[in-house]
């Protein structure tokens, strides 16, 4: 499976920030194997770069299963020669691959050497299992698969990660699977090779169809929400990268749940361990960094809603000189409304599951009502750092930043014992609140029109 | 050499180069071995189909009037008798024909016409007789 | 010497959508080196029978082929012949336009990097450009250099240049019959057969060697256009019944009616000479 011509499957830009990123994993990773054998607390440090390397092993595959897509549809479009299609679709299939077995490669060396409760076959147990999922998500999105796979798996993965998140705590549930049999973990292996090859073999000599085919939403309650979720423009930072007809990925409803839906995911992820500020307790440094990843996080997912020429013609225009605050309102309605869907479901079914009365939920929930106060902040400084336009480069060398940051913490002073720096209390939430105020004249005086002219996805 | 090309005309294309042609030969402007364009040119010129200045030129290499030189192109054909008074009288009539048609539709007199003829004449110089293009 | 097989050849076409019947049994078959204009209003079914012919869609009856091979299942050595501009680009985004010409390029044994440059420059499509910063027209500029850069064959243009300016429209023109490789190269496959679905009438008449009228999914009328030119006529509704085989069609409204005078010799000189433009408005009355 050669291909004999050659392509550039992604735009330059989004090659030098994965490569950056991976070298960014690749120092950390060798900062934990040079002190390996000088201390126990590598093992929190391995875990989190397992869990950053399935995370930037997802976004690859995303991205190369988007420009699979991409290459089945213009080529066929055009009913270019079928060997072009066959040799993209393989140098896609390679490029992804060989990412993997980078990353297998490393992972399976550290959980290895290292004396960490995890078993060895776990890397590739889990990079696998994540490729695989993302790889399909995003081919069944652009039509390739069957449609319902990408709902199956974002909703299935949301609910999972919420639900683990919510009763044992990620860090437990990772735990969990790493402690897996060592054959079932081989078996979750080998399911990325697998798919490769089955998608290589199947796609190599027949179009794969329902590319072309493109459905409008049904009538009914679905199309009202559908048509209102269309309204929000999600501001995507390397737009256009894979942008196709009206009816693709970008402006999709279901994407922008799925964007929005990933902030909050990541918040209650991270809330048992390092969010969790309950009234009145102590937190430290290491919140601090965690709060920055979330605002980057957010940074990839702010919207803004009625971005149309229609709204920009009207007398008064778009908000004009108030844009940053539009925009911040329009992500934090999608986040707030998303936050208050999964406390109901949460609620409700605990109530179902467990008898736990409301009561007792609304006590919990008062405990970390700081919470929607530092989402609050977390996504005006996201807009704000989106409204600089600065470009993708320094918001990558800042998440580098972060990532050295949070391995500094973690090794220093291992999970649990960080230093306390504040107190969870009236001067936090004031402190946050004025930030953000000032941080939305920032953002109203940083975005204009023209920035917002980016995201236009009318001609 | 420029071609007076009208697409929207009633005419086909191939016909108004043909009749273009008839007529720069009889009148001299081309003579005996002259080169024409080449189908390539033309039709690049014009932006037209190269078949249809290819089927024009051909209609008239059938008519003796064009010859294929090999590795030039089309010429005039050498060996073509001068035209006589005829064959210029049959390429003026259907100008005249049409001209008739439409004085009898406006109901004009004949002398009135013949006038209005005389006068469009001496807008257009008399051609040189050894003037060639 | 030349195969006298039709390059491109329909056998009762039929494409029912549950809303329309956007194809009614169309039977096509144009010979090679034809220029055909494919004309008719919008939604007469021309841009779903040009994605018939190239394979992109699969009608409900009857067949379709190119070169012999039908076009459900062409093979490369059909695809590296045949060019198609769909009526909305699909193009790589990310990629400047020489890497995204060269990207496609690649594949055809007779894609010529120089050829497609010239091209690209007569265009005056900007070479050096991102695919997602070039503006709708140029996007289609590109879409068309990228269906000519290996000389095809064959090409079939669904409105490839309804969003150009006149000087380039007439630049496409141009390059539709020219750059083609030398004869020994192409062997006895000298022209190009090409098929042109568009609105700008005036522009089909320079080029086109055969018409093809479409109404309501139906092929009214396809002939050669110099016949057309010089045996119909538009002549008011005659007392005297006309053979029906010589009447191509009536117009109620105007009490007009077009007369093929081939069928029907007595009306040569009755009746006016249509150009391509007053013929379309009669077919569609």
């Amino acid at each position: 499976m050669r291909s004999a011509y050659s392509f550039n499957l992604e735009s330059e830009y989004s090659r030098i920030a994965m490569a950056m990123l991976m070298a960014v994993l690749a120092v950390y990773w060798l900062a934990l194997l040079s002190l390996m054998y000088h201390s126990e607390k590598v093992v929190p440090g391995i875990k989190l770069l397992l869990v950053m390397a399935a995370g930037l092993l997802a976004v690859k595959g995303m991205r190369q299963a988007a420009a699979l897509a991409t290459g089945a549809r213009v080529m066929g479009k055009m009913q270019a020669p079928q060997r072009l299609r066959r040799s993209w679709l393989y140098a896609s299939l390679m490029s992804t691959t060989y990412a993997w077995g980078f990353f297998v490669a490393g992972g399976t060396v550290l959980l290895a050497l290292s004396q960490s409760s995890w078993k060895w076959t776990m890397a590739a147990a889990l990079f696998s299992t994540i490729l695989c999922l993302a790889t399909i998500a995003v081919l069944s999105r652009y039509g390739m698969l069957h449609r319902t796979w990408s709902w199956i798996i974002s909703l299935g993965s949301l609910a999972l990660v919420v639900a683990t998140s919510l009763t044992i705590g990620i860090s437990a549930g990772l735990d969990l699977f790493g402690e897996l049999p060592m054959a079932f973990q081989l078996m979750l292996a080998i399911s990325w090779p697998l798919l490769a090859y089955r998608l290589a073999l199947n796609w190599s000599n027949e179009q794969p169809i329902g590319v072309f085919a493109t459905r409008e939403a049904n009538d009914g309650v679905w199309a009202r929400f559908a048509g209102y979720a269309r309204r929000y423009t999600i501001l995507q930072p390397a737009k256009a990268a894979h942008s196709g007809p009206p009816t693709s990925f970008q402006s999709s409803p279901f994407r922008a749940f799925v964007l929005v839906a990933n902030p909050l995911c990541m918040f209650l992820a991270m809330g048992q361990q390092y969010l969790a500020a309950p009234w009145g307790s102590k937190i430290g440094a290491l919140h601090i960094v965690v709060l920055g990843f979330v605002t980057l996080y957010c940074s990839w997912s702010i919207v803004c809603k009625d971005l149309h020429w229609r709204m920009v013609l009207a007398p008064g225009g778009l908000y004009r000189g108030k844009i940053g605050g539009h925009i911040l309102r329009s992500t934090l309605t999608l986040q707030y409304t998303m936050l208050l869907i999964l406390l109901l479901i949460c609620a409700v079914s605990a109530w179902a599951a467990f008898d736990i009365p409301f009561k007792r939920d609304v006590e919990w929930i008062s405990k970390f009502c700081v919470f929607p106060i530092e989402m609050l902040f977390a996504t005006t400084l996201a807009v704000t750092l989106r409204g600089t336009g600065l470009p993708m480069l320094f918001i990558g060398l800042f998440s580098s930043l972060l990532i050295i940051c949070m391995g500094t913490l973690l090794w220093m002073y291992g999970l649990k014992h960080q230093p306390e720096l504040l107190a969870v209390g009236p001067t936090y939430v004031c402190l946050l609140l004025s930030t953000t105020a000032l941080l939305i004249m920032l953002s109203n005086r940083l975005w204009t029109i023209k920035k917002l002219f980016r995201f236009r996805n009318w001609a | 050499m420029n071609f007076e090309i009208t697409p929207t005309s009633p005419t086909p294309i191939y016909r108004q180069i043909v009749e273009q042609v008839r007529r720069l030969v009889a009148s001299r402007k081309l003579g005996p071995g002259d080169e024409l364009p080449s189908v390539r040119a033309v039709a690049l010129h014009y932006a037209i189909n190269p078949m249809t200045v290819s089927k024009a030129y051909s209609l008239l290499e059938t008519e003796g009037l064009l010859v294929r030189k090999r590795g030039i192109g089309m010429a005039v054909a050498d060996a073509h008798p001068e035209s006589t008074q005829q064959d210029k009288f049959a390429l003026l009539r259907p100008a005249l024909m049409s001209a008739a048609q439409i004085t009898r539709q406006l109901g004009i007199s004949d002398s009135e016409a013949q006038t209005l003829f005389k006068s469009c004449l001496n807008e257009y110089p008399k051609e040189k007789k050894d003037d060639k293009r | 010497m030349t195969n006298d097989n039709p390059i491109i050849e329909t056998s009762r076409l039929s494409m029912r959508y549950e809303y329309a019947t956007v194809l009614n049994d169309i039977s096509l078959s144009v010979p090679r080196g034809a220029v055909v204009g494919l004309v008719g209003r919008n939604g007469a079914g021309k841009s779903t029978l040009l994605r018939c012919l190239v394979g992109l869609e699969e009608p409900s009856q009857g067949s379709a082929q190119l070169f012999n091979c039908p076009s459900l299942d062409l093979t490369d050595a059909v695809r590296e012949r045949l060019g198609y501009v769909a009526q909305t680009p699909d193009l790589f985004e990310w990629m400047e336009v020489t890497e995204h010409l060269r990207t496609i390029g690649q594949a055809y044994p007779r894609w010529n990097e120089e050829r497609c440059m010239v091209l690209a420059a007569r265009m005056n499509l900007p070479i050096g450009r991102t695919v997602k910063n070039l503006s709708g027209g140029d996007k289609q500029k590109l879409a068309v250099v990228l269906a000519l850069a290996h000389d095809p064959d064959l090409l079939l243009l669904d409105e490839p240049v309804s969003n150009l300016d006149p000087i380039t429209r007439r630049e496409f023109m141009r390059a539709l019959f020219l750059d083609r490789a030398s004869e020994e190269e192409r062997g006895a496959n000298k022209e190009r057969t090409i098929i042109i679905s568009s609105h700008l009438l005036t522009d089909l008449e320079r080029v086109v060697s055969h018409v093809a009228f479409m109404r309501d999914g139906r092929l009214q009328l396809f002939d050669a256009w110099d016949s057309l030119l010089e045996h119909l006529r538009l002549v008011p509704q005659p007392t005297i019944d006309v053979p029906r085989a010589a009447l191509v069609c009536k117009n109620p409204r105007d009490a007009q009616c077009v007369i093929d005078t081939r069928l029907a010799p007595e009306y040569a000189d009755a009746g006016r000479i249509l150009s391509l433009d007053e013929l379309f408005e009669e077919l569609n009355a």
